[in-house]
């Protein structure tokens, strides 16, 4: 079966959206004023920002455009009677930027709100503390040089009355923590803070009424600003990358390309389908709902049903079902039933980035932090009770000083603020975390699983020589041939179209009867002519010869295309793929630091071979399907072998579920790179030597802040216990320690070269 | 000292401004967005 070229298999990106979809984009503000906002790719300096505001300005209708620099957005405020969303896109690509309408994610929603209560409540902690701390000091002062009783009591509940919005408002946060880990019957790092809170107010108060003891109003406040300032500082980190990694999507996640009556393909909402649409899928698309193939071959990864991550032939006539995956090519679909809810919320899900989740070692840092807590609490009222007994006048001090300099903010600290720098410093090289806990788990890796084409190579294959036979001459075959490839998306293709502007006597042809097979080759009519370009196989089948009429032999380890006209074969196109420039870097060093390298590709064995030798890789292998990729993982990983996978096709996706560690290369489509662990946005292989890196430098700083947490507490404890820190002193040794262990982490953050061998680190 | 007796709550009125201010900057958007304007004064030109 065919498909027609080009409408349906390559529109996508022109097609325009359905009322429904278009009005989930838009915020009417006023009668003729709408707001969207855009996320944009291509921007790489201010100047971008200036030449896309400059140039859009311009577009009638448009009234007010401003781009964010950091976030990549665009903010566009237009006339929706005289200008459409996808107009607006459309003249974004027009200046090479192309531009996807953006929709907050609720996660981000959520992060930006939680921010802004954040600030607010610092804020308040800061303005208040630090009148607060103010007449603290008028007090040290009186105390040590005398005052009248009637101004040290006026100063006292003016304290006291600064510190209640303080507990209400900026504290909030921890008690509403800490009832949470009561009723879950969890003990967590608020529930000391919360007690030490509440004791030293109610202490405080208790002396402002005219009682004995002292008061730490001055405590509290600064225990809480740390406190918030801390949490704020990991609030941002998080908001920045969960930013970083939603710029990535090209696509709408719910979106499909539905064909109108006339063959126009227009992007609709995925809840808009109904039986009898035609829907186009794109490889690496999610199939979004139950129909038949009516045009396209292609293979789907239907794990989501079946379990099995092996991907399963699809034939036209043959069934595809809502939520698999399309793997191979693009594909026509005749919808069979409407969308399923548990297809949309999957699909929602699966853009909703595995950004949250905590790391193994932060959860085991959690449970440990609990018994600590547990020993804490246990520990504070032993102090509380033998002194009381002893000495009634300090167990109040003394029970406040061991709860906050036990504070085991530090301890919960080390893992989490280690990642954070570890991620945040990966995101500036141009390598997008996806998932965190691959940093733990790469350090147990031994194999590196590399795939060829896009990988080690530039996955842009050049045009490298032409022979034909008599009759022929160059730059008529490479009309021909760039003619039919016109509008294809195989990787060749986009050979040829680079080769005919090269060439100046070859130009573009009319082709009528355009038709693809995918994977295959393409056929059409130029004038009465039939012509056909593909695969030896697929020009062998239709004209019986091939390699036999051309005098030269091919040169070992290229690509090869035919060029067939009128029931003979006519031209041969020998492609390259050139290996990245720092391929074989990147291989001698990981060979180096002891790592088994593999190369495992679907590409001719002679390409392979070629590509291998070029890298130094021994351990190769060509012709491969994605299932027999997938067994050699799984083989290696039956082995007791731990394998990072470095693939950027569709086709590596099943390799890339199984592995330890999978990293994506930047062109990767949407879905492959969320599955993955992380992505080399900046296409330099060396990324991976990186990520090595900063996993066994991640490991170190782990490591040396776990001991200095627990070896601070094993001080600090009992000397508090026995009356020899007064509060004031505790929150500052709890800060700073706290402060030693982020200070400790935020080294991850600073690049320095410095190649390491595993060995060693 | 009686000057005291003023001069706190005049600080106090001071603090609720303080407050007052960075609530408003807050709800207004005013630290939503910190990096555009960094960038934007490096253009040459103005937006308008």
């Amino acid at each position: 079966m065919v498909a027609k070229y080009p409408e349906i298999l390559s529109g996508g990106e022109v097609a325009g959206f359905s009322p429904a979809l278009a009005e989930r984009y838009i915020e009417r503000q006023g009668e003729n004023r709408t707001r969207a906002v855009l996320s944009v790719s291509g921007i790489s300096c201010g100047g971008c920002i200036r030449r896309i505001e400059s140039q859009l300005m311009d577009v009638p209708g448009l009234c007010m455009i401003s781009v964010n620099p950091v976030s990549h957005r665009a903010t566009v405020v237009f006339d929706h009677r005289s200008l459409a969303l996808e107009k607006i896109a459309s003249q974004f690509e027009a200046i090479g930027y192309p531009a996807t309408p953006y929709q907050p994610r609720e996660q981000e929603v959520r992060i930006e709100s939680e921010r802004r209560q954040a600030l607010l409540r610092i804020m308040v902690a800061a303005a208040l503390g630090m009148q607060v701390m103010m007449i603290a000091t008028a007090l040290y002062f009186g105390e040590a040089y005398g005052m009248n009783d009637v101004l040290r009591t006026t100063l006292e509940y003016v304290a006291m009355a600064l510190t209640v919005p303080i507990m209400v408002f900026s504290a909030r946060p921890f008690f509403e923590q800490a009832w949470k880990n009561l009723k879950h019957r969890q003990a967590g790092m608020d529930i000391p803070v919360v007690l030490a809170l509440t004791v030293a107010f109610c202490g405080s108060v208790w002396a402002t009424l005219g009682h004995a003891g002292q008061i730490y109003y001055e405590s509290i406040a600064m225990f809480v600003l740390l406190l918030l300032c801390a949490r704020f500082l990991e609030l941002s980190a998080r908001r920045r990358s969960l930013g970083a990694v939603l710029n990535m999507e090209k696509s709408i996640p719910d979106c499909a390309i539905r064909l109108d009556a006339d063959g126009e393909p227009v992007r609709v909402d995925v809840r808009e389908l109904v039986a009898g649409d035609r829907i186009v899928i794109q490889p690496g698309d999610i199939i979004l709902a139950d129909g038949k193939i009516e045009s396209g071959r292609t293979a789907a990864d239907e794990s989501v049903l079946t379990g099995e991550s092996r991907p399963v032939e699809k034939e036209p006539g043959g069934q595809v079902v809502a939520g698999s995956v399309n793997l191979e090519s693009p594909i026509l679909v005749r919808v069979s039933a409407a969308a399923p809810d548990f297809a949309v919320s999957r699909i929602l899900r699966l853009a909703e980035t595995a950004q949250s989740g905590k790391t193994r070692t932060a959860l085991m840092a959690d449970r440990v932090a609990s018994y600590f807590i547990l020993a804490v609490l246990a520990l504070a009222a032993t102090a509380g009770v033998s002194w009381w007994i002893s000495d009634p006048s300090l167990w109040l001090a003394v029970v406040i000083s061991t709860l906050v300099v036990a504070c085991p903010c530090a301890l919960s600290l080390a893992t989490p603020t280690a990642f954070v720098a570890a991620m945040g410093r990966l995101s500036r090289r141009g390598i997008v975390p996806m998932k965190g806990e691959f940093l733990e788990n790469i350090r147990s890796v031994d194999h590196v699983v590399f795939d060829k084409t896009g990988t080690l190579t530039t996955g842009r294959p050049r045009l490298k020589s032409v022979d034909t036979v008599q009759g022929w001459d160059r730059s008529e075959a490479l009309s021909i041939a760039a003619s039919l490839n016109r509008h294809a998306r195989h990787p060749f293709a986009e050979a040829f179209r680079a080769a005919i502007e090269e060439d100046r006597h070859a130009d573009y042809r009319e082709i009528g009867d355009l038709s693809a097979r995918t994977g295959s080759g393409i056929l059409g009519k130029v004038g009465r002519d039939r012509v056909a370009i593909g695969s030896a196989r697929f020009i062998g089948e239709l004209v019986g010869e091939t390699d036999r009429v051309f005098s030269r032999k091919p040169e070992k380890g290229r690509s090869l295309c035919y060029l067939a006209c009128e029931g003979r074969t006519v031209a041969r196109f020998e492609l390259d793929d050139a290996l990245r420039d720092d391929a074989r870097a990147v291989t001698g060093q990981l060979k180096g630091m002891g790592y088994g390298l593999v190369l495992l590709s679907g590409d001719s064995c002679d390409a392979v071979e070629r590509v291998a030798g070029e890298a130094g890789i021994d351990d190769r292998h060509g012709e491969m399907s994605p299932n027999e990729k997938l067994e050699y993982v799984r083989r290696l990983r039956d082995d007791g072998r731990r394998v990072i996978v470095v693939g950027d096709g569709i086709n590596d996706a099943p390799m890339v579920a199984l592995a330890d560690v999978s990293i994506t290369m930047g062109q990767a489509s949407d879905l492959t790179r969320l599955h993955s662990d992380a992505v080399l946005l900046n296409g330099r292989l060396t990324g991976i030597i990186e990520v090595l890196e900063v996993a066994w430098k991640t490991r170190r700083i782990i490591r040396q802040n776990l001991s200095w947490a627990l070896g601070y507490n094993l001080l600090a404890i009992p000397c508090a216990m026995f009356g020899l820190v007064p509060p004031w002193l505790a929150a500052i040794g709890m800060s700073t320690s706290s402060l030693i262990v982020s200070g400790n982490a935020m080294r991850l953050g600073r690049a320095r070269r410095s190649p390491r061998s595993r060995a060693g680190a | 000292m009686d000057i005291l007796y003023l001069l706190i709550p005049l600080s106090l009125l001071l603090v609720a401004l303080i407050v007052a201010g960075a609530v408003w900057a807050v709800l207004n958007g005013q630290f939503d967005d910190l990096d555009s304007p960094a960038h934007r004064i490096l253009e040459d030109k103005g937006n308008e």
